[in-house]
């Protein structure tokens, strides 16, 4: 979920649509909690907490075959799993419709042997069509120096998709983070692009303009295997617990997020009609020129409709608008012109068509 | 407006820049290094680069490329290259040219919108011109891949007045003027009257439609000696399937006793070539490393110069009779691509460039936004380029659908005309729709997805039991596609591989070509002249 900068104003909380699942047979939220997670979800990861086994391949062969319309991530420890192990699981996991990636976590310390292991089995799913990807976990206090041939490697072994997360949320020493992103620009300039699953401590925001995917506790929450509900899975607060309360109920709870994630700025809700001051885009600068009306902005985003207003997807990021923006959002179809747009909407309309451009959510054809 | 015009030269680009242009990075791109270069893909236009790690490096530095980034970062052009200057003064030298090669690859927008406009691209035709009548399911092979389902038959033959009743209403009720009637099956030459009946009768109604007709028929080979001199009088493009040499054919291409049928074919491509019939071959794979073996026998023992390599599908008889790795797609791909070799060799030896389907056409499709062949459209040409026919004259969205229920959209006693049943056909409309590259999960993020669109409708269903899945061969063209990137650009001469599909393309005026050495390459209009 974007946010524009650290002490803005959110414009409302949404539910989440990212929901980071920890599974371990019998997992609390598979049951009755589960229908709420697919109803409501965007996107489901599931982490594996244990080596994959069939228990956990029919979990998901049993989301995957929901009429509800939600992708799938699946995080895996190839180390613990084993490469053979691992491999059994892919011709399964290569029929379904929904699992959009397949991630393989690794230590960044893991030696040469475990390395090669992912490799194949990065290989192995690539093969069979799964877009398979890696998560480096970092040690707290580990050096990154290593890192970036690691992330080479890996790279070259097919991963997709590279991101980082802290195995603890323990600070790490004091040139970590600057070290961090030292290396991370340098990928970026070879074409390389490392994503940060969770938040760093000690790396300064901004500092290498990379977002976390866990979006700060906006848009994203994470369940784990007792059924408890939190912001992150770094989070030590509890939100709420499945084996109590239902998920509707614990979104109430989830406003207070400010509390657990220290990244997320002060909440503050207002008319759902109004296309306030709040709103996404009006209070960023304005567009440097003035953009040809006869421009048709093309949807990047799924639109989906909520109670209090609308939220914009688009695979793990979001947006959220109130009702206004969002009747505004769905004439955004390629067809409607920025003419006839800020002729409905006023011309603060174009602030917003402007801010969605700027993150990548529309597409302006002529 | 010059600068969005498609044949945009850089002298009018660069004429057109102003200080006060806003330029706006492109998220979604595809960055892959090796080898100090870096290839950028834009997926939504189908456009690629390779560009040398520091200029790469530069591009990022000046914000123009933003790896990892879905966000758009922004700036004046004006406000380029303040403060930064530690940038090498060559790349300055050049940032036009730069700038140029992004906004022509849809990887820059300018004042908000880019070269290319995405959703104008890739026209779907609305009609077919291809209609391909299944005269019989029967076959006189068994063969191991066959997408028919292991029932042995006999099937029935298609009645001639179906067959005629078919000709009349695709040539009078589909618009457009060239239509092809292709007979297949099965095996078609067991029904020789309704090839005979059925040619003679298709000249006979395009003439007085005023349409022109081509007649095609693909065959097995063993009734071609008994055959051959009547398809010649019927005036039939044959094609003959034949797997490569004996050792390879007779795996998979056999008898129901099990015996290979290699001397047979043999036989009867001896008697087609002495009838004067020039037949085209097509051969299946399953093994990826026969690749090699059966281009070589096509070119060496057959002496073609043009042919087609399929590769097996998870289908009909196949899914009992042969193994499937999941992973296979890997070895195919690293086979494939080994094509690549022997054609440019054969070139060096005898000065002839050979023309291998699909290597042909995906070699077009890193040159040009044209998509000539239907499956490779999004949505693929399921109902829109094709329509196939069963024996019994049920019509279905395309050929390899036939005796699908799902996918029958009528029957041709008593379907509404022809391009009515089309425009109402819930059927296509769901088809259509479900195999929109946008529409289906796995490729609607992949960067590959315009240059192949979203697979088979047949092959994906027949694999995941849906009409929502990737083709379950994905990989294989992920694979090759960066390949041929990076072998084009290293060898533009491949683009000679184009072959007969020049005629269907215009190739883009400018094709930025950089080498390892940082040597731009003129583009490739030069190579294409005859």
């Amino acid at each position: 979920m974007k946010i524009f900068a650290r002490n803005q104003t959110l414009p409302l909380r949404p539910e989440p649509f990212v929901f980071r699942l920890e599974w371990k047979p019998g997992a609390d939220w598979a049951g009755s909690a589960l229908e709420e997670i697919v109803r409501d979800a965007h996107f489901i990861q599931l982490e594996a907490a244990q080596p994959l086994d069939e228990e956990a391949v029919d979990l998901l062969r049993n989301l995957d075959s929901r009429p509800e319309k939600f992708s799938l991530r699946l995080l895996s420890r190839a180390e613990d799993s084993g490469a053979e192990t691992a491999k059994k699981f892919i011709g399964p996991l290569s029929r379904l419709k929904k699992l959009a990636a397949i991630i393989f976590i690794i230590s960044s310390r893991s030696d040469e042997p475990a390395q090669t292991e992912v490799s194949s089995l990065l290989s192995a799913a690539a093969s069979a069509g799964l877009k398979p990807g890696i998560l480096v976990e970092l040690e707290p206090g580990a050096s990154v120096s290593g890192l970036e041939q690691l992330i080479k490697n890996l790279r070259k072994s097919g991963a997709m998709e590279i991101a980082l997360r802290p195995t603890s949320a323990a600070n790490p020493h004091p040139n970590f983070g600057k070290n961090l992103a030292n290396c991370l620009s340098h990928l970026k300039s070879e074409g390389i692009s490392v994503s940060l699953e969770e938040c760093f401590p000690g790396l300064e925001p901004g500092l290498s303009a990379l977002e976390p995917s866990c979006r700060r506790a906006f848009g994203s929450c994470y369940l784990d295997s007792q059924g408890r509900v939190r912001a992150c899975r770094q989070s030590r607060e509890i939100l709420g617990d499945l084996s109590r309360q239902k998920l509707e109920e614990i979104w109430s709870g989830y406003l207070l997020a400010q509390s657990v994630c220290a990244e997320v700025g002060p909440l503050k809700t207002r008319d759902k009609n109004e296309l306030g001051p709040e709103e996404p885009g009006l209070s960023m600068s304005p567009c440097p020129v003035e953009l040809d009306s006869s421009l048709r902005p093309v949807p990047l985003f799924i639109l989906k409709d909520k109670k209090w207003g609308a939220a914009l997807i688009k695979g793990l990021d979001g947006l959220v608008l109130s009702q206004k923006g969002g009747k505004l959002a769905r004439m955004i179809d390629g067809k409607n012109t920025l003419r006839s747009i800020r002729k409905k909407f006023g011309p603060r309309s174009a602030g917003l068509i402007y801010a969605l451009f700027l993150m990548g959510l529309v597409r302006l054809e002529k | 407006m010059t600068r969005y015009s498609l044949d945009l030269s850089f002298e009018d680009f660069k004429k057109s820049l102003s200080p006060d242009d806003f330029l706006t990075t492109v998220p979604g791109l595809y960055f892959s290094p090796r080898s100090g270069r870096v290839l950028i893909v834009e997926p939504e236009s189908a456009s690629w680069l390779v560009v040398p790690q520091k200029e790469f490096g530069y591009l990022v530095e000046c914000g123009l490329l933003a790896p990892g980034s879905e966000a758009r970062s922004s700036q004046k052009l004006g406000d380029l290259l303040s403060g930064k200057p530690g940038l090498d003064p060559d790349f300055k030298a050049e940032l036009d040219r730069w700038l140029y090669r992004l906004f022509v690859g849809n990887m820059l927008a300018i004042n908000g919108y880019g070269y290319h406009q995405p959703s104008r691209l890739w026209a779907v035709q609305k009609y077919p011109h291809y209609f391909n009548l299944h005269l019989t399911e029967s076959c006189n092979l068994a063969c191991r891949y066959c997408r028919v389902g292991d029932s042995p038959g006999p099937f029935a033959l298609m009645p001639v007045e179906t067959c005629k009743k078919i000709i009349r209403r695709v040539v009078e009720e589909i618009p457009g003027t060239k239509i092809i009637i292709g007979f297949h099956g099965g095996e078609p030459l067991l029904n020789p009257e309704a090839i005979v009946e059925g040619s003679r009768y298709a000249r006979e109604v395009a003439r007085s439609a005023g349409k022109e007709v081509t007649l095609s028929l693909q065959t097995n080979g063993v009734l071609l000696r008994k055959y051959s001199q009547l398809l010649k009088e019927l005036n039939i493009e044959v094609g003959v399937s034949i797997d490569g040499p004996a050792a390879i054919h007779n795996r998979h291409r056999v008898f129901g006793s099990g015996r290979g049928s290699f001397d047979e074919v043999m036989d009867g491509i001896q008697a087609a070539r002495q009838a004067g019939l020039n037949p085209g071959y097509l051969a299946v794979i399953h093994d990826p490393g026969d690749y090699l073996p059966v281009a070589r026998f096509m070119v060496e023992t057959l002496g073609a110069t043009s042919f087609r390599l399929n590769f097996s599908c998870y289908e009909g008889r196949a899914k009992s009779e042969l193994d499937f790795d999941p992973t296979r797609a890997a070895a195919f791909a690293r086979n494939w691509l080994q094509l690549l070799d022997f054609v440019l060799e054969h070139h060096r030896q005898t000065g002839i460039w050979l023309s291998i389907d699909d290597l042909n056409l995906f070699v077009a499709h890193l040159l040009t936004k044209d998509r000539p062949h239907m499956c490779y459209r999004s949505p693929c040409g399921a109902g829109n380029a094709i329509l196939g026919f069963g024996a019994d004259g049920k019509i279905y969205l395309c050929e390899e659908l036939v005796g699908k229920d799902q996918f029958c959209l009528g029957d041709i006693e008593t379907a509404p005309p022809l391009h009515r049943l089309l425009d109402e056909s819930r059927v296509h409309a769901r088809a259509s729709e479900s195999r929109r590259v946008e529409n289906v999960a796995a490729c609607a993020g992949c960067p590959w997805k315009k240059f192949h669109g979203a697979g088979c409708l047949n092959k994906s269903f027949e694999y995941f039991g849906d009409l929502e899945h990737r083709d379950p061969m994905c990989h294989f063209y992920r694979v090759i596609f960066e390949e041929l990137m990076w072998k084009l650009t290293d060898n533009p001469e491949i683009i000679n591989l184009i072959s007969y599909y020049k005629k269907y393309i215009r190739v883009q005026n400018e094709w930025p070509v950089v080498m390892e050495s940082g040597e731009s390459r003129p583009g490739p209009d030069y190579l294409l002249g005859e």
